[in-house]
């Protein structure tokens, strides 16, 4: 079994644990899987792992690599995080263009990985990089996203999910879309979380 | 652009108006991945290929992942290869001169034998033997034959520290240095030099390849390196494999395939080399945990400082460096920790040598390539697994390599012998008692 990330050979363990209880066997080594560290708990959005180096590089080969497969490198974590959760799970889509030009989406990928349903409510209308934005940029970022299909939201509650937050923009944005229509809750939920002081916006 | 494409195998949809050079049929295109096979690196091993749906082809796309550092390339991929012209090669190379030793002058003509016979060749040279200028005279005799050469090496370190010497050593050519990220001009280059990966994007290109540090692959690369070598180069180019620590696999298949062979385990400067000593300190691992710094090391390094003479000091592990790295502060102050991911290498390095740092931490990412005249040089926790018989030579071949201090302290600081460190040290007197 070769680790998905640093390409080392590694032992899955074998406790009566893993062979009974735990649905998806690792697929990266210990020595990787340490590399992450844990987010910080937060009232603005519920994180996994905060944006650190390892982090930063994961995303850059998922997302920008390409490497599809490393959508199973946090399935486990993503899958007990948000499994039996009474809200509808809504993935940040990407705008056509932008789909078709990565040849899949990340976020999505990442659900169907961890076995995670979700609906897909959402659509994006304006071709934008929010990577690519500076703080002010950000905060000023309108109307990127449209409602469709036919899911009656009023009254229903959500959790939001995307990959990486920086600022809560996008979720922000969703956020007011959903509440909008009459949801009665809406959550948020990530992968990663950027550290606050951090500056990654000039 | 045209003779840039020459001998390349790219993605279509990462080259510049691919579009009418398609049309003029100069290139051919060909489909990414065929019948489970990668057609860049031509892997076969279905555990690298991953299926998934893709939104280009509207359903199952398979990609490679051996390559993929390269930029992906999917069944949706089209890879082109140039079928047009072949550029007229310079002729007018100049070699600036060069002083070798005996010893160099005798290997650098085998390996132009060996060239001229297309027959592979083993330079089999111990570390400081000076193995990069007995390529040059080689490398010229190919050159003047407008003859494409390429040299390969693992690192993108060894590919930058060769780049200016090959320029300069080579006034009238124009060399190409590849390796991730670089910028690339988009001109055709008759000598190259880059690190293994890039040779993916070359097919049947090359005359001659030479391949640096072949042993200092990590085991699971084994197989495509050889791949990518034997893809990038015509099926008759002669592979010249350049070390101071052959393989046994090697070795066997250079006897068997009868290659040239050449043997220097001389130095350039003539003298033998430093035999490592081993330092055996109980319980090492426990006091090191423990933050204490043991007396036998705490007293090396007072010497270091005493004598003032640079060192380094390698650790199996980061986490035992940066653990590390305060107790050794506590001795000597001017000291700096160095590993793999670490940005500033270069710089440290240069610090090193330059007398602004007395020594460095580090893992073995400075096992080899690394000259810093003076060296004095400590293997902590000698015995750890990391530290394989030819580490462990590679690592005492950072001493005397200069000839006013061609002896040094090379010293294995461990709980106890291992296999490794006896092989290692066994190797070295061996080397040390050839008749030259």
């Amino acid at each position: 079994m070769m680790c998905l990330l640093c390409d080392r050979p590694f032992q899955a363990s074998s406790s009566w644990y893993d062979v009974v209880l735990r649905k998806f066997p690792p697929v990266i080594c210990e020595r990787c899987r340490e590399s992450f560290e844990a987010a910080e708990p937060n009232d603005d959005v519920e994180a996994l792992f905060t944006y650190n180096d390892a982090m930063k590089h994961y995303i850059e080969r998922y997302k920008f690599g390409k490497d599809v497969a490393l959508a199973e490198v946090f399935r486990s974590d993503i899958y007990e995080a948000l499994r039996n959760r009474r809200e509808t799970i809504v993935a940040v889509p990407l705008h056509r263009e932008r789909l078709h030009e990565r040849t899949f989406s990340q976020v999505h990928c990442l659900l169907e990985a961890a076995h995670i349903p979700y609906a897909n409510i959402l659509k994006k209308v304006v071709h934008d990089q929010q990577s690519k934005k500076t703080l002010a940029e950000r905060q000023n970022n309108k109307n990127r996203f449209l409602l469709q299909g036919e899911i009656c939201i009023q009254g229903q509650e959500f959790i939001i999910v995307d990959d990486i937050y920086t600022t809560g923009a996008t979720v922000g944005e969703i956020k007011n879309i959903l509440l909008s229509h009459g949801a009665t809750k809406v959550s948020s939920f990530v992968l990663a979380k950027v550290k606050s002081n951090k500056n990654y916006l000039v | 652009m045209q003779s840039f494409l020459e001998g390349r195998i790219l993605d279509a949809a990462r080259v510049d108006d691919v579009a009418q050079y398609i049309e003029s049929g100069d290139v051919e295109c060909i489909r990414g991945i065929q019948d489970g096979k990668c057609m860049r690196c031509l892997n076969e091993d279905r555990a690298y290929f991953y299926t998934f749906h893709c939104a280009v082809c509207n359903g199952a796309c398979t990609y490679c992942r051996k390559c993929i550092q390269l930029g992906r390339v999917s069944s949706c991929t089209t890879l082109i290869r140039w079928r047009g012209q072949r550029t007229e090669r310079p002729t007018n190379h100049t070699l600036v001169p060069l002083h070798l030793s005996d010893a160099q002058e005798r290997a650098s003509d085998e390996l132009i034998d060996s060239l001229t016979a297309r027959r592979n060749h083993l330079l089999h040279a111990v570390c400081g033997a000076g193995k990069t200028e007995i390529l040059f005279q080689p490398v010229l005799h190919a050159l003047q034959q407008q003859q494409r050469v390429c040299i390969a090496t693992p690192r993108t370190d060894v590919v930058l520290e060769l780049y200016p010497r090959l320029q300069q050593a080579f006034p009238n050519t124009f060399v190409q240095a590849l390796y991730g990220g670089a910028d690339v001009e988009q001109r055709f280059s008759p000598l190259i030099v880059a690190t293994t990966h890039q040779l993916l994007r070359f097919e049947a290109a090359f005359d001659v390849i030479i391949v640096d540090e072949a042993d200092a692959f990590p085991y699971t690369y084994d197989a495509m390196l050889q791949r990518a070598v034997n893809k990038a180069k015509t099926s008759e180019a002669p592979v010249a494999f350049v070390t101071a620590t052959p393989s046994d696999k090697l070795l066997a298949q250079c006897k068997k395939e009868r290659w040239g062979y050449s043997f220097l385990p001389r130095r350039y400067h003539g003298h033998l080399l430093p035999v490592p000593r081993i330092v055996v300190v109980r319980r090492l691992q426990k006091q090191l945990a423990q933050s204490k710094l043991p007396k036998a090391l705490h007293d090396w390094l007072q010497q270091r400082l005493t004598k003032r003479e640079p060192f380094l000091l390698f650790l199996p592990t980061i986490a035992l460096i940066e653990q590390c790295l305060p107790l050794i502060q506590s001795v000597v102050p001017q000291v700096e920790a160095v590993h793999a991911e670490d940005e500033e290498r270069k710089e440290k390095v240069l610090k090193l040598r330059g007398g602004e740092l007395q020594g460095l931490v580090t893992s073995t990412i400075l096992e080899r390539g690394i000259t810093i005249t003076n060296v004095q040089v400590a293997v902590v926790c000698a015995d750890d697994a990391i530290f394989d018989a030819g580490a462990l030579v590679q690592i005492s071949g950072r001493v005397g390599r200069h000839k006013q201090y061609a002896s040094g302290d090379i010293a294995f600081f461990a709980e106890s012998i291992t296999i490794a460190m006896d092989a290692a040290i066994a190797d070295i007197k061996r080397l040390n008692t050839v008749v030259v």
